[in-house]
């Protein structure tokens, strides 16, 4: 069942231009505007239960497409369907579907303890107070939040913060959660705590995630589909993990010498060094320009060589070489 | 209905919130009390100086100040993230009260307390009661004044809102709304002998100002059923188009991206 619905969705931006040309007062009687389509006729759906990673390129679209899916933002043109609701008509309704989390802004209050918080949106969504109550206890074990969810809010540390942010955005057992650069700042032992937060909620609890960042180790770990979006449109929509197979244009071999290298001979096209030194080589080979098995004869026939490493492409220079393309 | 009561919630908790940082909410509230007497003292010895002027006296300044100050003290002390909508829409912040369910208007209000503001009402209900003393006022004027630091409260919220939902038409909403309030408030305490004419019609009518204070302490000093029907139907008529202007306003929010989704 699609819990999300988009189809043919663009949203303009207008902006007054000015004849440089031309004087002050000129100017202010004949500006001109010009029309931004930050967002180009894009279609999809999502069903329910799915981990979406909506990502793209500054600048590429994909604020005003989510901000358009949480009724914030009117579409210039389009139809938008989440959980049933259209949402700029069904602003109310829409808002005790979804769920969301903004990683550099905060809705709890920050001198008083996360129950508060928690209280006052529990009661924004009409959960009465036994219902809060248990909710609280719930996610409070869910999220490890016991040992500080009766500190003042502006004490917790930044990783302490952002789960009781998305555990708060979580107190009306929303359908769909709505993700923002979540793990934005955090340390890496607080990132990987919090992403698997996210999906014991997304299997516990089925709720759809539907995130934005561009840490590719969030999208890696946390999502089973990639939608990636540029110049507001939509470039690529797969699994995440055809994103690692089909686009994977780049291997890296790395070698280490039985005696130290000296030279550096010229390599076959399609390989490269990235990598110079003399006790370690890195070469990447574009594996669609010449076959890894030929790359690693070459390699062998030329080093003196004691180990090697064959290393596939991150996903983040697989995005990378996405966005450069388009 | 339950829109108002997550409304006193949110007012409930932030008034909790600000209290917690116990000694700055007591330098806002003494602080902003001591400034206001300043301004008291001047324009008392500006009426003394002067005179009477209009049928306005010296210890009417008093009561001017009980009803302007009440008025703004009840007002930002219980919705001041009123005056923070130019704020949330330059930095985007607004998209949390589109995001949440119940009414966005009573959300944004309550969204935010003002220690200082509480001040403001200290002072003014101090001013209110040494202006009634002098005055010597009946039981009658005291329930009317009352009623009309309600019908002045009314207006100030009405009027500061059609300021504030300024800022989602223009780039620079924060300035301009800011000017045009801080005119609007700037007007409520003068001295209300000062505006006759042109003046007082354009301070009655066009820019409320004179209904904060200067209008209800006339009308105390010389009670008259049709200027309490005037001050009546002028703040219903600014309520009234003030909610109808901020959802029309709303309309035109283009969520800032300082500090939003990213890209």
């Amino acid at each position: 069942m699609n819990i999300i619905e988009v189809n043919n969705l663009s949203k303009d931006y207008k902006y007054k231009v000015k004849n440089k040309e031309r004087g002050f007062l000129y100017n202010l009687f004949n500006e001109k505007e010009k029309v931004v389509k930050a967002v180009d006729n894009i279609s999809f759906n999502v069903e329910a239960g799915e981990t979406v990673a909506f990502i793209g390129p500054n600048g590429a679209g994909k604020s005003t497409t989510i901000k358009m899916l949480t009724g914030i933002l009117y579409p210039t043109e389009g139809n938008i369907k989440i959980c049933g609701c259209t949402p700029i008509k069904d602003r109310n309704k829409l808002a005790y579907n979804i769920g969301t989390v903004f990683g550099q802004r905060s809705q709890l209050l920050p001198n008083l303890p996360l129950t508060e918080s928690m209280e006052m949106f529990g009661a924004m969504y009409d959960v009465n107070k036994s219902a809060i109550k248990n909710r609280i206890e719930d996610l409070s074990k869910l999220f490890g939040l016991e040992d500080f969810i009766q500190q003042p809010v502006r004490k917790l540390s930044l990783g302490q913060r952002m789960r009781a942010e998305i555990a708060t955005s979580l107190i009306h057992s929303p359908k769909i959660i709505f993700l923002d650069e979540p793990t934005i700042g955090l340390d890496v032992v607080s990132k990987k705590s919090l992403r698997d937060l996210l999906l014991k909620i997304n299997r516990e609890e089925n709720v759809t995630i539907f995130l934005t960042s561009h840490d590719t180790e969030d999208i890696q770990s946390i999502c089973d589909r990639c939608i990636i979006i540029n110049h507001g449109k939509i470039i690529i929509d797969t699994a995440t993990n055809n994103l690692m197979s089909e686009y994977i244009k780049n291997k890296n071999i790395i070698i280490t010498p039985n005696v130290e290298f000296n030279e550096f001979p010229e390599l076959k096209e399609g390989m490269e060094y990235v990598q110079k030194d003399t006790n370690q080589i890195n070469v990447s080979v574009d594996t669609e320009k010449i076959d890894i098995k030929d790359a690693l004869r070459e390699l062998i026939k030329t080093h003196d060589i004691d180990d090697i490493n064959i290393i596939n492409e991150s996903l983040e220079s697989i995005i990378r070489s996405i966005y450069e393309k388009n | 209905m339950r829109s108002i009561k997550l409304a006193l919630l949110n007012i409930k908790k932030n008034i909790k919130n600000e209290k917690e940082l116990k000694s700055s909410f007591i330098i806002s509230v003494v602080g902003m009390m001591l400034n206001n007497i300043a301004f008291l003292i001047l324009w008392y010895y500006f009426g003394k100086t002067v005179g009477e002027l209009n049928g306005w006296k010296p210890m009417d300044i008093f009561g001017l100040y009980g009803f302007s100050c009440t008025s703004f003290g009840i007002v930002a002390s219980l919705f001041y993230g009123l005056f923070e909508i130019p704020n949330y829409i330059s930095t985007g912040n607004f998209d949390k009260y589109l995001l949440t369910p119940k009414n966005i208007l009573l959300k944004v209000s309550t969204s935010k307390i003002s220690t200082s503001a509480f001040g403001d009402l200290l002072f003014g209900i101090t001013c209110f009661i040494i202006f009634s003393v002098y005055s010597k006022i009946s039981l009658i004027q005291l329930m009317l004044a009352i009623f009309l630091i309600i019908i002045s409260s009314i207006v100030f919220y009405a009027f500061s809102l059609v300021c504030m939902s300024i800022s989602f038409y223009l780039m620079d909403g924060y300035n301009v709304s800011q000017g045009l309030y801080g005119m609007f408030v700037s007007n409520s305490i003068y001295h209300g002998g000062a505006y006759t004419g042109v003046l007082r019609i354009v301070f009655t009518f066009v820019m409320p100002s004179l209904l904060l204070g200067a209008i209800p302490v006339e009308i105390i000093k010389n009670i008259s059923l049709k200027s309490i029907i005037m001050i009546v139907l002028l703040a219903i008529c600014w309520l009234i188009f003030s909610i109808g202007f901020f959802y029309k306003s709303l309309k035109k929010y283009e969520s800032n991206n300082l500090y939003g989704f990213g890209g």
